[in-house]
């Protein structure tokens, strides 16, 4: 058993906060000197990217979404893992809302409801723990007739110190089950997921092909195999589900099989003997090790990342200061060469800037990719109902039917969503890759990855960044669109959470996917004295009418998205050209005055000089030792 | 009733001739057979839902192999004859008999040259008393990885081309409800009403321990969902009703050894810690060193045998005094399993009514063949089958319970209309909502009253047509119990309610 492991099992009560590591608090000091030297500089510009570090590392969020199955047992590792009875678990009734698990001082829960109005703010009101059962299982909240979008329970546990958190997730019931489109939206913005599946049988078609889709939305995943304690041959599962797996290009997922019962008579009776076969401690170091660890390095990535560009800025500079004091002679050249790098950033600025053009063509083109694609998979649905209704009695399965209809729908709309996050997050690529490239090879102030490029694009405060209120906001306010929180992370994929968050997830709300075919069962009734031809005629026009509408919704949702997209990207690197403007032009003004130092004064600037460089070595040399593999290339 | 069965048996007779030589005679042979022969009852469901443990169940012996991978990848029939063999039919070629071991009781079959995706059915021939009254068929699961696996039961049960549905009542094992269930039992109903529909299958809520993770009040859990699962309209248009059985406790309650029950009495002498320790995981019971005096050997038997449910129960049962000897314990885990209430089921539901089930899928098959193939006097067979169809009550019966069910028609006293159409079985007092001892004065009271109620609903001005049409089957119906009734001598009410023509 862990220690860690032992303590969460031991200890359910407040604890003193997790010994913060060394690479945290060596970030947040490096963080601290890089805020220090903006302000030195005058150059608050450049200081937002660290603050957004510093706060990431203050208060790191990392988000597990617990999904699976119907009665795979996901209430149940929650509570066992956090020895706490928060998520109702029940042999009959499953959870219908979403609940998010995080640290509290004390036990609280709060439930948000839908907003009145489609763009308003969820209302919160505080809930008494002892009644959650009424809030989200399917038996106080039937389809959640209630809409809640989320429940959020705070329990005092020093594993959510670290600012773990758990989405507890309704079973997926197949991936085109409305549930299905719900868990597929909210998987973007996670750190890591979670499947749960039991030991009672192999891994089915329905969970792997969710699985395919849960990786390409968040690569980070993993597998726990429940219920160990009931099923004798959990260890020939184990090995039939790794031979899945791998068979499906998965080899490299960790399943691990754990048994909640175990856990909780463990807990019970204080025994860590059995404590160690229930699995959690497998768990629990999975957990630290793997997710909360790499959200750390990720922080701290992120952190030595933003340092980095910031100091890139101020040694240009500086250099480019020394350069003009030490050669005099040269000054009229260096000042032209600067005159030219000025209006070569102008251009960087304007519209016809590379990356630009390739922002503005890529929506285009996106924005038709996607409209054909989703009309190409409506189409083909509207083509299987038809086969259906023409061979058989509308009268007979309408309802069937229609059940059957929005599953079709819905796995379409998905496939479609997927589509838009994996082609969002290409484009940012290429544009990212377009714009180091001009800024490198027209500027030359410095050289930077691409991917790494991403990461420190300022983000918008209201979602993305703050404090608690910030992250509420943006755990409510992505899209009347399920659960999502602030995915963070490292390099391209803050960028990409950001993305995945907005792109299309309107598409899979409750809204669209509660769409109906607007012919009930009992009009087609009515129609049964007429012509079995013209019950199928009706049939299928109402198909098309509620295809039609589909298309209509989830096409402006899916335009809506590529606008934010769109936004976010343009402002992002508008906003990085302006930080090159203004150190072209404050270095520009600087080797002017440079020009104009005679004798003792140069001498001594050229001495003040050196010192400040020394100081910026000294703290690229701290950014860089945050993140060595970070540094290889970009400083050398 | 039987009287129904000939007539289409003549009906088909007729219709071998007219189509001798051609292609057709062979499939209406082998229907014109089908008469004669028990009824088939398909065992499906979802990969691993229990389905080859059931039937072992239902058998009473273990005849079909399981395992905790996925294991039926074919087809398999289970016929009842006075020799054991088995015989392989490829897709392609001639069927032929092929060698079989027995591993502790399962029929191991040799493929031997044969690909499990080329056989088209297995058929197991076995001197067995439940298998004379029932033609058991075991399909492989759907939702399996193997893909392959998924569509030959598929292929089975839904064939496309027009097919006679091979089998004429389904068992429909679900664990919870999935929506890849409702969407596979929907997909009954794309044939035509002839085929699986709610009057011939049955959900059964499979591996019920499980739902309660082992508990000792697992069952009584899983009683309540399938509760649930019966009163939910969807449900209920797409089977008769919902059964919940732990299959695996069936199947070794019913083939319980004295050796197992001694194994038992040792557990249930030990220590009360000891026991404790041992009943909290499946591993620490088949491996923990414990001072009981039963080795972890005998311990992991027992569990492949009963499951972590099983061995508690049978621990319970035998602490509380509830079974003292063998035949009591494998009568009391029987009960517990819920295969006792399936049996009855089966028996209300199923056995009752296959005379009916039977002709309705053998005049569906004809008709199909007329209708497809229509030669010179086809016309001619078609006009008698809905002159024999028009004339069986039973069918009028079934198609508007039917019709009850799938909600297309919609009646006010709908519970007490299904009941009298024999939906919770054929007999007098279910069809009355009584009970089995009731008094011959009561029952006649009772449906004499029924009788007046749905003719006062028939002859009302204001009823639509529909409910007209429907009262009307209903007035003749509770006029046939009362004919029985009347015939019967007291006190023996056993009776087929379908001799009553």
């Amino acid at each position: 058993m862990t220690e860690a492991d032992d303590q969460a099992m031991s200890q359910p009560t407040i604890s003193p906060n997790r010994e913060t590591s060394g690479a945290l608090t060596d970030a947040l000091a490096a963080i601290d000197q890089g805020l220090e030297a903006c302000r030195a500089y005058e150059r608050l510009d450049l200081s937002r990217s660290l603050e957004a570090a510093r706060q990431r590392l203050i208060d790191p969020v990392t988000r597990v979404l617990v999904t699976g199955e119907f009665k795979q047992g996901k209430s149940s590792l929650i509570n066992a893992l956090l020895n706490v009875s928060v998520c109702p678990v029940d042999d009959d009734i499953a959870t219908s809302v979403p609940t998010l698990v995080l640290h509290a001082k004390q036990i609280s829960a709060t439930a948000y409801y839908e907003p009145e109005e489609e763009d308003g703010d969820p209302v919160a009101e505080p809930l008494d723990v002892r009644r959650l059962h009424d809030y989200v299982s399917e038996l106080g909240n039937p389809r959640n007739e209630r809409r809640l979008r989320l429940v959020e329970v705070g329990v005092p546990r020093r594993l959510l110190e670290t600012g773990l958190s758990f989405i507890d997730t309704p079973g997926v019931g197949g991936l085109g089950s409305h549930y299905g489109a719900l868990t597929v939206a909210a998987i973007p913005s996670a750190d890591a997921v979670l499947m749960v599946t039991d030991a009672s049988q192999e891994l089915t078609e329905p969970e792997i092909r969710f699985l395919r889709h849960a990786r390409e939305l968040c690569p980070n995943a993993v597998l726990a195999l429940t219920k160990t304690d009931l099923y004798p041959e959990w260890r020939r599962v184990l090995t039939l589900n790794k031979e899945h797996l791998s068979q499906q290009g998965f080899g490299d997922l960790e399943m691990i099989p754990i048994s909640s019962q175990l856990r909780m008579h463990a807990i019970a009776a204080a025994d860590p003997e059995l404590n160690a076969e229930s699995g959690f401690g497998h768990l629990v170091a999975y957990l630290y090790h793997h997710i909360i660890d790499a959200a750390e390095n990720l922080s701290v990535k992120t952190a030595a990342n933003a340092l980095l560009r910031v100091v890139s800025h101020l040694r240009s500079q500086l250099e480019t200061e020394r350069r003009a004091l030490s050669a005099p002679e040269q000054a009229t050249h260096i000042q032209e060469e600067l005159a030219i790098t000025q209006q070569r950033v102008e251009r960087l600025n304007s519209e016809s800037a590379r990356w630009q053009t390739t922002l503005f063509d890529g929506i285009t083109d996106m924005n038709a990719d996607i409209d054909h694609d989703l009309r190409e998979r409506t189409r083909q649905v509207i083509r299987e109902a038809e086969d259906r209704i023409d061979a058989g009695d509308p009268v007979d399965w309408w309802d069937e039917f229609d059940t059957w209809i929005q599953r079709r729908i819905a796995e379409e709309v998905v496939e479609n969503y997927a589509l838009l996050t994996r082609l969002a997050e290409a484009l940012a690529t290429t544009v990212a890759e377009h714009f180091s490239a001009e800024e490198d090879i027209e500027i030359g102030i410095h050289v930077e990855a691409p991917s790494a490029m991403l990461s420190d694009l300022p983000v918008p405060d209201t979602e993305f960044a703050g404090g608690d209120k910030g992250m509420k906001n943006k755990v409510m306010g992505i899209a009347n669109r399920g659960y999502t929180g602030l995915r963070g992370s490292y390099g391209g994929y803050l960028m990409f959470s950001m993305i995945g968050g907005i792109a299309g997830v309107g598409a899979l709300s409750p809204a669209i996917m509660g769409l109906t075919l607007l012919l009930g069962r009992r009009s087609i009734r009515d129609e049964k004295n007429r012509e079995l031809q013209q019950r199928r005629q009706q049939a299928k026009s109402s198909v098309r009418r509620y295809v039609d509408e589909i298309n209509f919704q989830v096409g402006k949702s899916c335009r809506d998205s590529l606008r934010d997209v769109q936004r976010l990207l343009r402002d992002g690197f508008t906003e990085r050209a302006a930080e090159i403007q203004r150190t072209v032009t404050d270095t520009l003004h600087t080797a002017r005055q440079a020009a104009q130092t005679e004798g003792a004064e140069r001498e001594q600037r050229l001495k003040d000089v050196d010192a400040e460089l020394i100081r910026i070595r000294s703290l690229t040399d701290r950014a860089g030792a945050l993140a060595p593999d970070l540094v290889e290339g970009a400083l050398s | 009733m039987k009287g129904l069965v000939h007539e289409v048996a003549s009906l088909l007779d007729k219709a071998v001739t007219l189509y001798d030589h051609r292609p057709e005679a062979q499939q209406l042979r082998v229907t014109r057979q089908r008469l004669d022969e028990p009824l088939r009852v398909a065992i499906s469901g979802k990969v691993k839902s229990g389905k080859s443990t059931l039937l072992n169940a239902l058998v009473g012996e273990v005849l079909a192999p399981t395992d905790a991978g996925e294991c039926t990848k074919i087809v398999t029939w289970y016929v009842g004859s006075h020799t054991s063999r088995v015989t392989l039919e490829p897709s392609e070629g001639e069927a032929r008999q092929v060698s079989f071991t027995r591993n502790d009781g399962a029929v191991n079959v040799s493929l031997k040259g044969h690909d499990a995706s080329s056989v088209r059915r297995l058929v197991v021939e076995w001197p067995s008393a439940s298998l004379q009254r029932l033609t058991l068929i075991d399909t492989p699961g759907i939702d399996s990885l193997s893909t392959d696996v998924s569509a030959r039961t598929h292929a089975f049960l839904t064939p496309s081309d027009h097919q006679d549905t091979p089998a004429d009542a389904v068992l429909y094992l679900m664990r919870h409800l999935h929506a890849s269930d409702v969407h596979f039992l929907e997909a009954f109903h794309d044939e035509d009403a002839a085929q699986a529909t709610p009057v011939n299958a049955i959900a059964v809520l499979s591996r019920a321990d499980e739902i309660g993770v082992g508990r000792l009040d697992a069952m009584e859990s899983s009683a309540r969902i399938a509760d649930r699962y019966r009163k939910d309209s969807q449900v209920r248009r797409l089977c008769q009703t919902v059964v919940p059985v732990a299959g695996l406790l069936a199947e070794s309650g019913c083939t319980l050894l004295q050796d197992e029950f001694r194994a038992f009495q040792l557990l249930a002498s030990s220590p009360a810690e000891e026991l404790r320790r041992l009943l909290l995981s499946a591993d620490r019971f088949a491996m923990l060193e414990a001072s009981v005096s039963l080795d972890s050997e005998s311990r992991t038997v027992l569990l492949h045998r009963f499951g972590m449910f099983g061995i508690r129960a049978a621990v319970h049962l035998l602490h509380t005094g509830q079974a003292t000897a063998a035949p009591e314990l494998a009568s009391a885990l029987q009960r517990l399993s819920g295969l006792d209430d399936l049996k009855r089921v089966l028996h209300t539901q199923f056995t009752d009514r296959r005379n009916v089930l039977k002709a309705r899928a053998g005049m569906a098959a004809l008709e199909t063949v007329l209708h497809r193939t229509p030669l010179d006097g086809a016309e001619q067979l078609a006009a008698e089958i809905e002159r024999v169809e028009a004339g069986a009550h039973e069918i009028a019966e079934l198609r508007l319970l039917n019709a009850l069910r799938t909600g297309v028609l919609e009646l006010p006293d709908v519970e007490e209309a299904e009941r009298l159409l024999g939906g919770d079985g054929s007999q007098a007092w279910q069809r009355l909502g009584l009970d089995g001892e009731t008094e011959y004065d009561e029952l006649t009271a009772v449906a004499k009253e029924a009788h007046s109620a749905w003719r006062r609903r028939a002859e009302h001005p204001l009823s639509t047509k529909e409910v007209t049409e429907a009262a009307s089957v209903l007035v003749r119906t509770s006029e046939g119990i009362l004919t029985e009734l009347a015939r019967e001598t007291l006190p023996a009410r056993s009776g087929d309610a379908q001799g009553r023509n």
